[in-house]
């Protein structure tokens, strides 16, 4: 067997970090993919990811690159985070696969890599050109002879809940409600709350004019998550450095920068950081969520709500429970009068994974996990945009975003 | 000993007998399947098998006794003494498939289990009931009720409830040549002969393989108070738990952290511990007033021993938040070192403070560092020895040191292990822990698995 003594350097830091694994296993037990029926086999859950590496970077001669389904176990980690809270070791679990995802890209060549994983990666660019041509792009979408095809050619399953295009996007309605205030904040907007699903956008500019400020958009940012977790750490890189300098424009001229996705949070919070170095300081300093910004301005009392009464199902998003937004969002729901029942389980879609036809009975068998937690009917609450997608489209449920649910309050209130 | 290698009809016939899904030798899974969480051991076994049914484990079992291959009987594989390493290649026998909670007799307060269940998920279906299964080991996130069975595992709570043993009332189990037997009753106590249950726990997967595990439950507490002490001194702190055990306040944990896991758990969890040279956590359980008229006699003794910044937590939030500094312990100590060894020692509770006093000694002597926390209400301290396998010379004088203080804790008439077990580590302890006992275990194990083809290499030669 061919062996890599230099995936050692290649990984560089984050060989440390796979040594450094006790094989204590906590890591399994909060992995969406290590807890289903179908990964009864050590090498299908998390502790057995960090075994396999550990093996290749002691060069065991056994495993390599080369193995032959070494790669199918791999990307059995989706990135979603919650492994490092419970790590002893403190290892960034999905940064290491990610890492080794992108040594194994880089020997063996792009081309190597699922073409649906490489198409969704890219997928912000490619919303540009669709929205041009929305009502076209949403039949495209929604044909099943269409989506049979683009099955059969890139992976992608013919039921992955892909989103439809608004006519109208946040773009251009923003050029017609913007409102001048001393007071600014930098808000990113997303494809998502661009091209799909202005109502977000929307709801987080009605609330930012009524906590006093006025709302600088920054359109067309994508913030690379996905290339960087699919094994494109390069290009993730290159499109991180561009995004911070975007935002450097503006730091010196407002308040805050906003953002109400968890992804866009992600990164210019925690991966930025890691990739580009500690210099981010000022910038991650003033990247925040929505939500925060509302619950700071209740603090301050710079707003008001009016009580409410009713029930809220809240999905803890997996990037909202890595950076702790989802205990603000509950903790603000329930200061408002709801009953909140927080739904942990991970909904399978995991950003783009649950996309692909070969994980969809496991992205299926993971969204049965909180189906049977919550029960069939519900109204539900999600700050992540392809969270959003899975519980509505595939799921069934009613679904809003925090914001959506905040922004009415507002609306029958006063503030200072 | 010399066993048959697996031969491709081998896995041929045991894919007949499970199904092609629950039988593998491909590379990856042998590679995951060489090793559990001791740092010092790998070897491959030569398939993975996952039987779903008794009837099905006694197939294999017996198939492997005709054959002369070796059985590793494997849980979670959270061992962190190389239990369940297949030393001699052969079949990893894997419980994941064995996973079901059969039956929950809240009446009886009994409930029965395959070996697969892990425990924080057993006492999540018993809190319906007001019930748990009380020894809770550091691992309980992830380990089995077999793997726990197998080494009489326990943890924070052994000193009033026990250990894993007490609460076993009976098993179905796989003997080497497959046969399958039951032992025990369903009943809390019996007197019905050799106590075949009790021989069985804490065998490590060397005389038997665990397909059904009968266990014997409690009721949950009503009332939980914790309480938080800081030392100037080690001894104060030490005694301060010796006399809360000795005046009868019916603890239900007492945990001790020592300055250096004190400043490692303020540096990773970000808290502000006094940082004291000892810590002290205790916990009351009950469902009268007797718990305050304990928390009320212990105050007094931990004063009496010059305690510090004494907290008291009665609300579960609040409590949750004291006992971060204990559950942050290991995990902390673990960021410091690439290659941690834990130690486990435990010594009859009036030697504690000489034990923990010696751990220094010895680690200053042999030039490591070392930090100590543990169920101190037992006598069971915890040394962390902050090794790196790369430093050969480190790593020696790391595991030295931590065979050195084994050897003291024995001549003071302790234990090599209090509840991880020997597995592969501790093995060399077992002369001197037993003498001539250790001859008659070979008898037992010979009688019982004339092959050995049980888990072989562990425990003893």
């Amino acid at each position: 067997m061919k062996r890599e003594p230099s995936l050692f350097k290649y990984l560089g830091d984050f060989s440390e970090q796979a040594l450094s694994c006790i094989r204590c296993g906590f890591c399994n037990s909060v992995c969406p993919t290590s807890n289903i029926t179908q990964s009864f086999s050590e090498s299908l859950r998390s502790r057995g990811r960090m075994i396999m590496i550990q093996s290749i970077l002691e060069d065991e001669g056994i495993l390599s690159l080369e193995s032959k389904g070494l790669m199918e176990l791999m990307d059995m980690c989706f990135g979603c985070r919650r492994c490092i809270e419970v790590c002893p070791a403190g290892i960034r679990i999905p940064d290491v696969i990610a890492m080794f995802r992108n040594v194994y890209y880089a020997k063996k060549g792009i081309h190597k890599m699922n073409l649906g994983y490489l198409i969704l990666s890219h997928y912000t660019r490619i919303e540009k050109i669709m929205h041009l041509a929305s009502p076209l792009s949403n039949i495209f979408i929604n044909n099943r002879f269409m989506r049979i095809s683009i099955e059969a050619l890139t992976g992608i399953h013919r039921n992955s809940p892909l989103p439809d295009f608004k006519k109208v996007s946040f773009r251009k309605m923003f050029k017609k409600i913007s409102i001048n205030r001393n007071d600014k904040v930098l808000y990113i907007v997303d494809s998502f709350a661009n091209y799909n699903y202005p109502n977000v956008a929307v709801a987080s500019f009605v609330i930012l004019n009524k906590i006093g400020y006025s709302v600088i958009p920054l359109f067309d940012i994508d913030p690379g998550i996905v290339m960087l977790e699919r094994g494109m750490r390069d290009r993730a890189i290159r499109i991180a450095r561009n995004n911070i300098e975007h935002v450097k424009r503006f730091i010196d001229r407002v308040s805050w920068v906003v953002t109400s996705s968890p992804t866009v949070l992600l990164a210019f919070r925690d991966i930025y950081k890691e990739i580009l170095g500690k210099r981010l300081d000022t910038v991650s300093e003033k990247v925040v969520d929505v939500i925060e910004l509302v619950s700071d301005a209740l603090n301050k009392n710079r707003l008001k709500l009016i009580r409410q009464k009713g029930n809220i199902v809240y999905h803890s998003s997996c990037f909202s429970k890595y950076l702790g937004i989802d205990k603000i969002t509950v903790n603000l729901f329930e200061n408002v009068g709801y009953d909140v029942k927080v739904v942990k389980e991970c909904c399978g879609i995991a950003g783009v994974w649950g996309m692909m036809k070969k994980n969809i009975s496991k992205s299926y068998e993971i969204l049965k996990k909180l189906k049977s937690s919550i029960g069939e009917r519900c109204n539900m609450v999600t700050s992540s945009e392809t969270c959003f997608l899975q519980l509505s489209k595939v799921a069934g449920y009613k679904v809003n975003f925090p914001v959506e649910v905040i922004s009415k309050v507002l609306n029958t209130s006063k503030s200072d | 000993m010399t066993y048959s290698t697996i031969t491709q009809s081998d896995v041929r016939y045991l894919k007949e007998i499970l199904g092609e899904k629950n039988v593998s030798t491909k590379e990856e899974d042998l590679v995951v399947y060489s090793v559990d969480a001791f740092p010092s051991e790998s070897k491959r076994p030569d398939v993975i098998v996952w039987p779903e049914s008794t009837e099905q484990v006694s197939e294999v079992v017996k198939y492997a006794y005709e054959r002369g291959v070796p059985v590793v009987a494997r849980g979670a594989g959270s061992s962190l003494t190389g239990a369940v390493i297949p030393l001699y290649g052969g079949i990893v026998l894997s419980t994941a498939r064995m996973d079901k909670i059969l039956e929950i007799r809240p009446k009886d307060m009994q409930a029965s289990v395959q070996p697969g269940v892990i425990y924080d998920r057993l006492n999540e279906k018993l809190a319906s009931y007001n019930l748990f299964f009380p020894p809770d080991p550091g691992s309980s996130l992830v380990c089995t009720i077999g793997g726990m069975v197998a080494t009489n595992a326990s943890g924070l709570r052994a000193v009033k409830y026990g250990v894993t043993r007490d609460y076993i009332i009976g098993l179905e189990v796989v003997l080497a040549d497959g046969k399958v037997i039951t032992v025990g009753s369903r009943t809390f106590k019996s007197s019905i002969g050799y106590d075949l249950t009790r021989l069985f726990v804490g065998s490590e997967g060397t005389l038997g393989i665990f397909c059904k595990i009968d266990l014997k439950l409690k009721t949950l507490p009503k009332k939980m108070v914790t309480i938080v002490a800081n030392f100037d001194r080690i001894e104060d702190a030490t005694e301060s738990a010796y006399d809360m055990i000795l005046e009868g306040t019916d603890p239900a944990a007492v945990e001790f952290l020592d300055g250096e896991t004190i400043k490692a758990v303020n540096m990773f969890k970000g808290l502000h511990l006094m940082e004291t040279k000892a810590m002290v956590l205790v916990e009351f359980h009950g469902n009268d007033d007797s718990v305050e008229a304990n928390v009320n006699r212990s105050l007094k003794i931990l004063r009496d021993n010059n305690a510090i910044g004494i907290k008291v937590a009665r609300e579960r939030k609040e409590r949750e938040v004291l006992w971060q500094a204990r559950k942050g312990a290991y995990p902390a100590l673990v960021r410091q070192a690439l290659s941690p060894i834990s130690g486990d020692v435990i010594v009859p509770i009036s030697k504690l403070t000489d034990l923990i006093l010696k751990g220094y000694e010895i680690a200053s002597k042999h030039n490591v560092r070392m930090a100590c926390f543990g169920h101190v209400g037992d006598g069971n301290v915890h040394n962390i020895w902050l090794a790196d396998k790369r430093d050969k010379d480190l790593w020696n004088r790391a595991n030295k040191a931590n065979e050195e203080l084994v050897e003291y804790a024995i001549s003071l008439g302790g234990a090599a292990s209090a509840e991880h077990g020997i597995g592969l580590e501790k093995k060399k302890f077992m002369k001197i822990q037993h003498g001539e006992a250790l001859d008659v275990m070979r008898r037992i194990k010979t009688t019982l698995d004339p092959k050995n083809i049980l888990n072989p290499g562990k425990i003893f030669e």
